[in-house]
């Protein structure tokens, strides 16, 4: 499943876009510990995570992240929306707090089976 | 479902509360960040976190959590499971990614928060979540500072947004110089509730005679070897008022000072 059916299907506000879009996402990692998502996230997951700091952009594109979803309705910092576009990195945002955003994509991305 | 259901259904040890775990679970929030719990905190909420610190039962206990699991394959001190077995808070721990762990729990049909700041338990609590009185010494250079670094610390461990630390940090060290510069001895004391974050700074001094003059922007009784510390250029109480949201200060000559600084949390949010 790519990022941007992901997006239509748990309806997602897009905020910044670009080729990744078509990207397939591999899962997901939820967290707000950037050192964490460092440390343990894999390529191609969606991060989802309520930091709005434009480090998560660097993040994200170092550890090759397929995007980063915004819970809770939070609003990037004007610096993190300019770097997600610059590096093309998919910058979405949801109104769900994390636990009902990553059980709705677990869902989605068919984990409980099997 | 109850407690020892979301236990098995994450693989968690349970660490302390065992006898707590026929408690209901209707509601989970995921978070990290303990500034986040505190403004969507609902009674009986179970927690899933990875910060397994001190904090974060300090925080669950003032938000009332019907228990909390640390994910990620984290788990707390000692001393954080004593202080979560004296309050009578269930704690537990999987190895599960935050992810998965939640992703288990919302297809068993638990729900999340829903975004609404529960005044009534807010105010009820607001007294317990965080108090430190931290003692200062006057004339001791070698030190100053450290009081500061300290509230930067627990600041960042409960995870408040970076500004706020910042301004914080910024206000408690002047406010700090300012009694090791002038004063015998001081306190400062932080309380933190889920609405605000406040200084209050006492010290045994000279006081001050002219707060107006005080708050004017280079305006300095500092002595040549305050100033060549670095300090002493007449910031000192203008730098704490401009970044608190609320400050007041009082003084009596030849008694001391007293400041209040007060910082919002959740700015934007806390207000509806």
């Amino acid at each position: 499943m790519t990022v941007e059916e992901i997006a239509r299907s748990l309806d997602l506000t897009v905020l910044s876009g670009g080729p990744r879009l078509s990207q397939p996402v591999a899962g997901g990692y939820a967290s707000d510990l950037l050192s964490d998502v460092m440390a343990n996230s894999r390529e191609g997951d969606i991060w989802i995570t309520l930091q709005t700091h434009q480090n998560i952009i660097a993040v994200a594109k170092l550890k090759n992240l397929s995007a980063v979803v915004l819970v809770n309705s939070r609003t990037p910092d004007p610096e993190t929306l300019q770097k997600a576009e610059q590096e093309g990195i998919v910058l979405c945002r949801t109104a769900d707090p994390a636990f009902v955003f990553s059980g709705r994509l677990y869902e989605l991305l068919g984990r409980g089976k099997g | 479902m109850t407690l020892r259901d979301a236990c098995d259904i994450l693989q968690a040890d349970i660490l302390t509360g065992e006898e707590h775990l026929d408690r209901e679970v209707k509601i989970v929030g995921a978070s990290d960040l303990m500034s986040d719990v505190l403004a969507f905190g609902q009674p009986g909420l179970l927690l899933l976190t990875g910060l397994a610190n001190v904090q974060a039962v300090r925080t669950a206990d003032i938000i009332e959590a019907g228990g909390v699991i640390f994910v990620r394959g984290k788990r707390p001190d000692q001393d954080s499971v004593d202080l979560a077995r004296r309050n009578g808070l269930p704690l537990m721990a999987t190895s599960l990614m935050m992810f998965p762990a939640c992703g288990r729990l919302y297809e068993k049909g638990l729900h999340g928060v829903t975004k609404t700041v529960s005044s009534a338990r807010t105010s009820s609590v607001s007294e317990e979540l965080l108090t430190r009185t931290f003692e200062i010494a006057g004339g001791d250079f070698s030190k100053a500072g450290h009081v500061s670094m300290e509230i930067k610390d627990i600041l960042q461990e409960l995870g408040i947004s970076s500004d706020l630390i910042r301004r914080t940090a910024i206000a408690a060290y002047e406010a700090e110089m300012n009694i090791v510069m002038y004063a015998a001895r001081g306190t400062l004391r932080l309380d933190l509730s889920p609405q605000a974050l406040v200084i209050e700074v006492a010290d045994e001094g000279p006081g001050i005679p002219d707060i107006d003059k005080a708050m004017t922007e280079g305006f300095s009784t500092a002595t040549p070897e305050m100033r060549e510390m670095g300090f002493g250029a007449g910031m000192g109480l203008p730098n704490i008022k401009r970044n608190s949201d609320d400050f007041s200060i009082r003084s009596t000559v030849g008694r001391g000072t007293d400041l209040r600084l007060s910082f919002r949390l959740n700015k934007g949010t806390a207000e509806e």
